[in-house]
Formats: structure tokens, C-alpha cells, sequence
């Protein structure tokens, strides 16, 4: 039960205020951008020209050469990196969760770990790693007298770099699940006389598949948005995206802003369609990660299959986490990066400093650095008190207008970056008030598309808090505001700290979103690796990849300690 | 909620009881401030808390209040717990402790404050947020089923230093339970609640031996309750009844009913004896013949078949109950039959 005093004017005020704030930063933009999907002209200040209403540009995206191309590579690899990341994720989940692996408890912290690694950094260590000239993998197996090599700007290769950086996401899905499992069904299938295989297959697996289902159509959805590693890994074959395409169209001169707009629009449906989808699968009832405490399960014994599978296991960490990071220091860490034999690579005159002290001496790698880390401060400071204001009305009142906040705060996980990127660029040259061009602009920008992270994470904490712990308070003469200060705050501590970390991390490392907000003043840390990569400065990139990695991993770190339970602290 | 109207006299323990769903919780949170009434007023001590034009907010009732789940924080010591309604008043940090290990010794935790409140079991958790809602002197002092989360052993225990308690204290208590046994020992006076509505107001052994519905019989106290036609009012207070299985009897009302009409009648089982059928059938007695026998230790309560239809009684002593099967005589104690409403 919740407090059921009557509504104050200013609580009824407030609930409003946030209605139209959260509409402006994430209802308006996506609006503008509709409407002038069908405009001829491109945005301009306090102008709409409904004259020129039209589907043209519809049309000249869907008829323009190479449209079947895009949405076949897009859709394709996207398939093709589900796939496999369902495959990947699922495998080690059920490794780690119900077998007796070697390591299974090392193995559940190494199948998360990629989550650390931001895609455009994957994505550039790839590059280094398997580029079908360059590429270290392929150097070294031309050493070797080998005919084979790999190419990761292809379709598979692609493929490759999706499926192994979105498994995880599966991961968390179906190990909850496997977790909270009833052992007992398995027992009994057992029990009936059913063999290892037979009951893994018709037992275990269609219990868990709704929450694979669930992660792997997430992770559909994310893969048909990213920008970063096909910009980076699907250009140079001649393959092309959805997104890159909408960043190409803004780019010409003149920009086409109404075609990229079109097809922004086209995406988005797809999108939201699958999150609706993902919706419907996730709140039925037969879920199973929703059951109750997972109670202790007897390992499905491996056998001589224990050693093969765990080496496959710890493999993965190899493929995704240790190889691209020794690329990278290894690039970031020479004088000079052109190289073509094994003896090239172990020159030890090649060892130097260099590329980290040009990149610190650079006006425009440490001014991006400062930009990067004021917009991320603001984006936290500014998501956290929004989000925990919206995650109070709707979690701990009963005041009209919470459901609604629940829902605009929910809407950007359908809703790509780019797109949020392309509408504020529609919406804030069209309402000059002075946003465009500022660094203000970012940062709503990204306190909009974390919006749901940070309130689930806040939610998350307000929930558990016993409803009677603040009513207490209030009967022992405590206001709602010393409440609020003394008993929820430190309780959903936690929470908050999480969603601080979540708007830092995600804003710091995102690309796409901030692709059309920039100007040269207000350039960020990961769009100056994006443009000096495409000038072919691959050292200064490996070392800005070093840096960003080093700085979001000290943050987490931080984010562990400060987040310690308070539960526990008061002890 | 409809129709709750409720004087409460100063220094009264009053005990709302009733099953769940009734609308006890809801009261009680009403009188704390926590929710807000449609309609009618709430006074405390003269003061109105709460009408249609005015509402106090809880905070600034001056009662205290011990909650269902202890709501006892997490994230603070016994100390810090109790110690937080002096606080939010700023009471001075020397008189604080003074008034807080005073509390903390009059509910037995003397010398605990600097232990973490997790640490804590169910029965301390509780005694810390009794402290917590005495420590600042409250007008009122509120008990949302304080005790249910215990085990019986300790809700027993704690249920008589809690009366001690209150008589100590003198603290006009309102207390919210759906145990009647709580409720009976507890109470000065017992409100019964059903389906929002307020149906009984008394003392305990009122509630007992004149509940005004078959609901209240049956909530307070195990009871037969016979179905039975009235035959007449032959003396003052006492209608004539015969039941559907056959046998009559005497029973107080009311008001005397109809002749003809058909009633509810409860009859306690500890209102009626059992002796071995070794004589005639004295005046009075019923024929009946044991169906069962539980022997309970202190008591044997038994199942015996009158007219035909089952017919609970409780004989107190440790004799050797009569073996199922056996003929025995039934009494009624006189005057004990009572005619409720359906």
C-alpha cells in the first residue's frame, strides 16, 4: 500500500511539469522527425513548409539503387549476429548455470565481460585483428604458409563481431532462467526414464526458450540500429546499413535530412514492432525467470566432454576481451604501424610511448576528452535526479499522470540512437532557442535514450523498499521531505548509484546518438576516434581506445564501491 | 468503508478485529493520517484531524504507530531507530539518549542501541519499533497486527508484556488484529468489523456471551449454531424455540421474535455438560450418543450425535473421556441458549 493522502496542488504540479518535460525531451523529437519525413524541405527555423507535404521521400528511398542491398545486409547480418549470439549466449549459459564444467563460477563472470567493451572499440580492434590485407590474424597465417585468411569485412565476419559482443545479453537472460528453473521437472523427466540428451532437448530447453526468445529479439533489435561496427566494418567491403546510410544522407551537400528522415522513420517501425513483440513474450505468464528463489540443482555431469567444453568456454573471453585489448596495446604501443611479417611484429625498437603522447598532446583528443566527460557528468547528474523524481511519482504515489510517466519513460528503448540523434537535430534547428550547437544539446539528447536504463535501475530499488518504512517515518513526525532525505534516498541507494553509472558509461561511449548534435566545439571523445580512424590514424585510435576503455573501467569500479549495500554499511 | 463510528476513552485499549478484507487496516490507517476518508471526521483528543475541509497530515498527529513488517530501517542501529522521532523534533543529542535507553529499558532491549537493526530477531525487530513509536510521548499510540509475523510461543509472550505495557503507560491504544484470541485477551473493548461496516462493539465477554450476529458468534468463539423455529415468548427475555433437528429449548433475545419465524441460536460448548447414561433421563437433559472424543489435555472435547445432527461440547478435567459409541445425557446450562440474527 501506498501513502493515500489526498493530492497536493504542487505534487499534481509537479507530475505535469515532468509529463511535459520528458514530452519535449523524447516525445517531440521523434514527432518533428516523422513530420518532416514527409516535408520537401529540409529544417529550418520556426518552419514548416505543409505545403510540400509528400511521400517522395518515401519513394526515393525505397526505389534509390541499392535500397534491397542495404535492407538485406542490415536485416541479414543482423539474423545472422542473433543467431549466433543466441547460440553463444544460451551455450554458456547452461554451461555456467547447470554443468559441472571446470571454472563454471570464472565462467559466469567471463560471459558478461564483453558488455564492457564498446562496439566501436570491438569494432577497431576487429579491424586490426582480421582485416583481409593488414589484419594481424591474417599476417601472422601468411607467416605461417597458410592459404587461409580471414575476412572480417564480410557478411560472416560481421556476423562474427555481432554474435560474440551481443551474447551476453542472452546470457543474463537465460542463465536467470536456467537459475530459477524447478530442478524437480528435470528429476522427474529423468525419472521416467528419459537420457541426458532427451531431457536437455525436450525438457530443459523449452522451459528456457521464452527467455531466450525475449533476449534474442533484443538483441535483433539493437543489432538493426548499430551504427559503429558497420560503419567501421562493413564500409570497406561494400557493405551497407540502414544507419550508416542515414549518417551518409545527412553528410552530402546539400544534406538529404527528409530522404534520412524517411528512412529513419521505415526503421523505427521495425523497431518498435519487435520491442512490442519482445513486450508480449516477456509479460507472459509463463516466463520462468519470473519464479521463485532458485534452490540448489544438482550439475548435469559432462564427463570426458568437461575439459573440451571448458576450453571452448574460456575461448570465447580469448576471442572477445584478451585478443582485441593485445591488439590494440599492441598497435597503440608501436612507432610504426605498418608491418607485414612475424619478425616486423616482435621488433622491439618498435616499443615506444608515442602514440599516447601525441594523442595527450593533441588539442583535439583532449578537448573532445573534457567534452566527453562534462556532457557524461551532466548526463548523469541531471538523468539521475529526473529519472529518480519520475521512478518516485510512479513506483511510491498513486498521483494521476504516473502511468503516462512510466510510458515516455520506457518509449526510447524502441527508438534507435540515430533516430534520437536526427530528431533533435530536427526539432532544435527548427526551435531556435539557442540549444543547437551546445553541449546542452547532447547531453538531453542522451538523458533521453537512457531514460529507461536509469528508471528501471532507480525502480528497481524503490520497489523493494516496504511501503510501511516510509510510512513510519512519517508517523514519527518526519515530513515527506526529511523522509525523502533520511529513509528513501540512502535506502535506494543502490539503485541510484547504478543508474549514475549506467548514464555515465552509456553516454561516454555512445556514437550514433551524437552523430548530427556535434559541431567543432562541441565534438565528443568517441566521435574524434570515428574520424581519425577514418583518416587512417589507427595508433592514435588504438591509444583513445585504451583511454576510453581505462576511464569507463575505473568508473565501474567506483560505481562498485559506492554502491555497496547500505543494509550492510550500517552495520 | 461505510457507517464506522467509534469513541475511543481515554487510556482504553481498543481491539479492531476482524477477518481480512474487513476494512480494520484501513480504519486504523485513516486514524494514522495515511489515507484520507471520503466523508466524516476524525478527531483526536477534541482536535480535528480530519473532515472534509481540513486534513491533517500523519506527521503531525503526534501518534505513534508499530507496523505489520516492524518497518523498522535497514540502514541505521537500534540506537538511530528509536532515537529518530526526537530527531525529526530536535530534541537536544543529551536528553535524546536519556529518553531513548529509558525506552529501550521499559521494552526490555536494554543496551542494544548500538547493535545494527538487522541484526535483530522478529520479537526484538518488534519491540525496537514499539520503542520507536513511545519514545516521543505519543497522544495515541496505533498497532497494525503487531503480532502475526511471530511464532506462537513468542506472540503469547509478547502479547502479556504488551497489555503490562499499555497499563503502565496508560496509552490509548487502538489495536487492529484477526486473531480472536488476541483480540479477547487484549482488549478493554472489541470492535468487530465485517465487510467495511462496524457490526459489534464490547467488552470481550459481551462479544461472547451476547453476540448480536451469527458472524460475531462464530468469529469470537467456537459455536453450535443451530438453525430453529420460534415457538413463543413464555418468559421475559426468553423466546421458546424448537430446533430443525427436534428438541427445544429456551433462549435469551433481543427482542422477542415472531412466532413461526425461523432464527439462528448459538449454544457454546463449554456451556453444556455430559454425563454417562447410567440413570433415566433427568428433566432438561438430551439424549446423545458420543460420535467422537478428542481428548485435549486439560479438557476433551467431543462430537455427539442429538437428534441426529452433530453437537460440539467441552468437558474441562482430565477424567477418561467416554468412548465413542457410548449413550450419554446432555445439559445446557439455563439461560445460556441465545437467540442472533442470521
Amino acid at each position: 500500500m501506498t501513502l493515500r493522502v489526498p493530492h497536493s496542488p504542487a505534487a499534481i504540479g509537479g507530475v505535469a511539469a515532468l509529463l511535459v518535460l520528458l514530452g519535449l525531451l523524447i516525445v517531440l523529437p521523434v514527432g518533428v522527425l516523422v513530420i518532416g519525413s514527409f516535408l520537401s524541405e529540409a529544417p529550418r527555423a520556426l518552419h514548416f513548409d505543409w505545403s510540400g507535404l509528400t511521400f517522395g521521400n518515401y519513394r526515393n528511398v525505397i526505389t534509390a539503387g541499392g535500397f534491397g542491398p542495404v535492407l538485406a545486409a542490415t536485416l541479414g547480418t543482423a539474423l545472422a549476429g542473433t543467431a549466433g549470439a543466441v547460440l553463444v549466449g544460451s551455450s554458456l549459459a547452461w554451461l555456467a548455470v547447470r554443468t559441472d564444467v571446470p571454472g563454471r563460477r570464472a565462467l559466469d563472470v567471463v560471459a558478461v565481460m564483453p558488455l564492457f567493451v564498446p562496439p566501436l572499440i570491438g569494432a577497431f580492434a576487429w579491424d586490426i585483428l582480421a582485416s583481409p590485407r593488414a589484419g594481424i590474424i591474417n599476417i601472422l597465417l601468411r607467416s605461417a604458409g597458410a592459404s587461409v585468411k580471414v575476412n572480417i569485412y564480410s557478411f560472416a565476419g560481421i556476423g562474427l563481431v555481432y554474435a560474440i559482443y551481443y551474447a551476453p545479453y542472452v546470457y543474463l537472460f537465460a542463465a536467470a532462467a536456467l537459475r530459477n528453473m524447478d530442478a524437480t521437472l528435470e528429476e522427474a523427466a529423468a525419472m521416467s526414464g528419459a537420457g541426458r540428451l532427451r531431457v536437455l532437448c525436450q525438457i530443459t530447453l523449452p522451459l528456457v526458450t521464452p527467455a531466450v526468445l525475449a533476449s534474442g529479439l533484443l538483441v535483433f533489435v539493437l543489432l538493426i540500429e548499430l551504427f559503429a561496427i558497420p560503419a567501421v566494418l562493413g564500409e570497406p567491403g561494400n557493405l551497407h546499413f540502414i544507419a550508416v546510410r542515414i549518417w551518409d544522407m545527412v553528410g552530402v551537400t546539400p544534406p538529404r535530412v527528409n530522404d534520412a528522415s524517411a528512412l529513419g522513420v521505415l526503421m523505427l517501425l521495425v523497431t518498435v514492432a519487435l520491442v512490442l513483440i519482445q513486450h508480449k513474450i516477456v509479460s507472459r505468464r509463463s516466463y520462468v525467470t519470473v519464479a521463485g528463489k532458485g534452490q540448489r540443482v544438482r550439475p548435469v555431469a559432462l564427463g570426458a566432454a568437461r575439459w573440451p567444453l571448458a576450453i571452448g568456454g574460456f575461448g570465447y573471453l580469448l576471442l572477445v576481451v584478451v585478443l582485441p585489448y593485445v591488439a590494440l596495446l599492441f598497435i597503440s604501443l608501436r612507432r610504426n604501424i605498418f608491418f607485414n611479417n612475424v619478425t616486423a611484429i616482435l621488433d622491439t625498437r618498435q616499443l615506444s610511448l608515442d602514440q599516447f603522447r601525441i594523442a595527450f598532446s593533441d588539442p583535439v583528443v583532449v578537448g573532445t576528452l573534457w567534452n566527453s566527460l562534462a556532457v557524461s557528468t551532466g548526463t548523469m547528474v541531471i538523468g539521475c535526479v529526473l529519472y529518480f523524481a519520475t521512478a518516485y511519482i510512479v513506483h511510491r504515489t498513486r498521483l494521476p499522470g504516473r502511468r503516462a510517466l512510466d510510458l515516455v519513460t520506457v518509449l526510447p528503448v524502441a527508438i534507435p540512437g540515430i533516430i534520437i540523434g536526427l530528431g533533435y537535430l530536427w526539432s532544435w534547428i527548427s526551435i531556435p532557442i539557442g540549444l543547437y550547437g551546445t553541449i546542452w544539446i547532447l547531453i538531453l539528447a542522451y538523458v533521453s535514450q537512457f531514460a529507461p536504463q536509469a528508471s528501471r535501475a532507480i525502480g528497481a530499488s524503490l520497489v523493494q523498499i516496504h511501503p510501511e518504512l516510509e510510512e513510519s517515518s512519517r508517523l514519527c513526525g518526519a515530513g515527506f521531505a526529511m523522509t525523502l532525505r533520511r529513509i528513501v534516498i540512502p535506502l535506494a541507494r543502490p539503485g541510484v548509484i547504478s543508474a549514475a553509472i549506467l548514464l555515465f558509461v552509456l553516454s561516454f561511449r555512445e556514437l550514433a546518438t551524437a552523430l548530427f548534435l556535434y559541431t567543432s566545439n562541441t565534438q565528443l571523445f568517441s566521435l574524434a576516434m570515428f574520424d581519425f580512424w577514418q583518416r587512417g590514424s589507427t595508433g592514435l585510435v588504438a591509444a583513445m581506445a585504451l583511454v576510453q576503455s581505462a576511464i569507463l573501467l575505473v568508473v565501474v569500479l567506483l560505481g562498485q564501491v559506492l554502491r555497496q549495500d547500505p543494509v550492510a554499511a550500517g552495520r | 468503508m461505510q457507517d464506522v463510528s467509534l469513541t475511543v476513552q481515554e487510556g482504553e485499549f481498543i481491539v479492531i478485529l476482524g477477518p481480512s478484507g474487513c476494512g480494520k487496516t484501513t480504519t486504523l490507517r485513516m486514524i494514522a493520517g495515511l489515507e484520507r476518508p471520503d466523508a466524516g471526521t476524525i478527531r483526536i483528543g477534541g482536535d480535528v484531524m480530519s473532515a472534509a475541509d481540513r486534513f491533517v497530515r500523519p506527521e503531525q498527529r503526534g501518534i505513534g504507530m508499530v507496523f505489520q513488517s516492524y518497518a523498522i530501517w535497514p540502514h541505521m542501529s537500534v540506537f538511530e531507530n528509536v532515537a529518530y522521532p526526537l530527531r525529526v523534533r530536535r530534541v537536544a543529542a543529551a536528553d535524546r539518549r536519556r529518553r531513548v535507553d529509558d525506552v529501550l529499558e521499559l521494552v526490555g532491549l536494554a543496551g542494544t542501541g548500538a547493535q545494527p537493526a538487522t541484526a535483530l530477531s522478529g520479537g526484538q525487530m518488534q519491540r525496537v519499533a514499539l520503542a520507536r513509536a513511545l519514545v516521543a510521548g505519543p497522544t495515541l499510540l496505533l498497532f497494525d497486527e503487531p503480532l502475526s509475523n511471530l511464532d506462537l510461543k513468542l506472540r503469547e509472550r509478547l502479547r502479556l508484556e504488551l497489555k503490562a505495557l499499555q497499563r503502565r503507560t496508560g496509552l490509548t491504544s487502538v489495536y487492529v488484529t484477526h486473531d480472536q484470541a488476541e483480540a479477547v485477551e487484549l482488549g478493554d473493548r472489541i470492535v468487530v468489523m465485517q465487510g467495511g461496516r462496524i457490526v459489534q462493539i464490547g467488552r470481550p465477554q459481551e462479544l461472547y456471551r451476547e453476540p448480536r450476529s451469527r458472524f460475531v458468534a462464530e468469529f469470537i468463539a467456537t459455536a453450535n449454531i443451530v438453525s430453529a423455529a420460534v415457538l413463543g415468548a413464555f418468559s421475559p427475555g426468553f423466546s421458546r424455540v424448537r430446533t430443525a433437528s427436534g428438541f427445544e429449548i429456551d433462549a435469551r433475545h433481543d427482542a422477542p421474535a415472531t412466532p413461526g419465524s425461523t432464527v439462528d441460536v448459538v449454544i457454546h460448548p463449554e456451556d453444556c455438560s455430559l454425563r454417562p447414561a447410567t440413570s433415566p433421563l433427568p428433566d432438561g437433559a438430551y439424549a446423545v450418543q458420543v460420535t467422537e472424543a478428542r481428548f485435549q489435555g486439560t479438557a476433551t472435547r467431543y462430537t455427539v450425535s442429538l437428534h441426529g445432527e452433530p453437537f460440539d461440547v467441552i468437558v474441562l478435567g482430565t477424567d477418561d473421556p467416554l468412548p465413542p459409541g457410548a449413550p450419554a445425557h446432555l445439559f445446557i446450562a439455563p439461560g445460556r441458549a441465545r437467540i442472533v440474527q442470521a
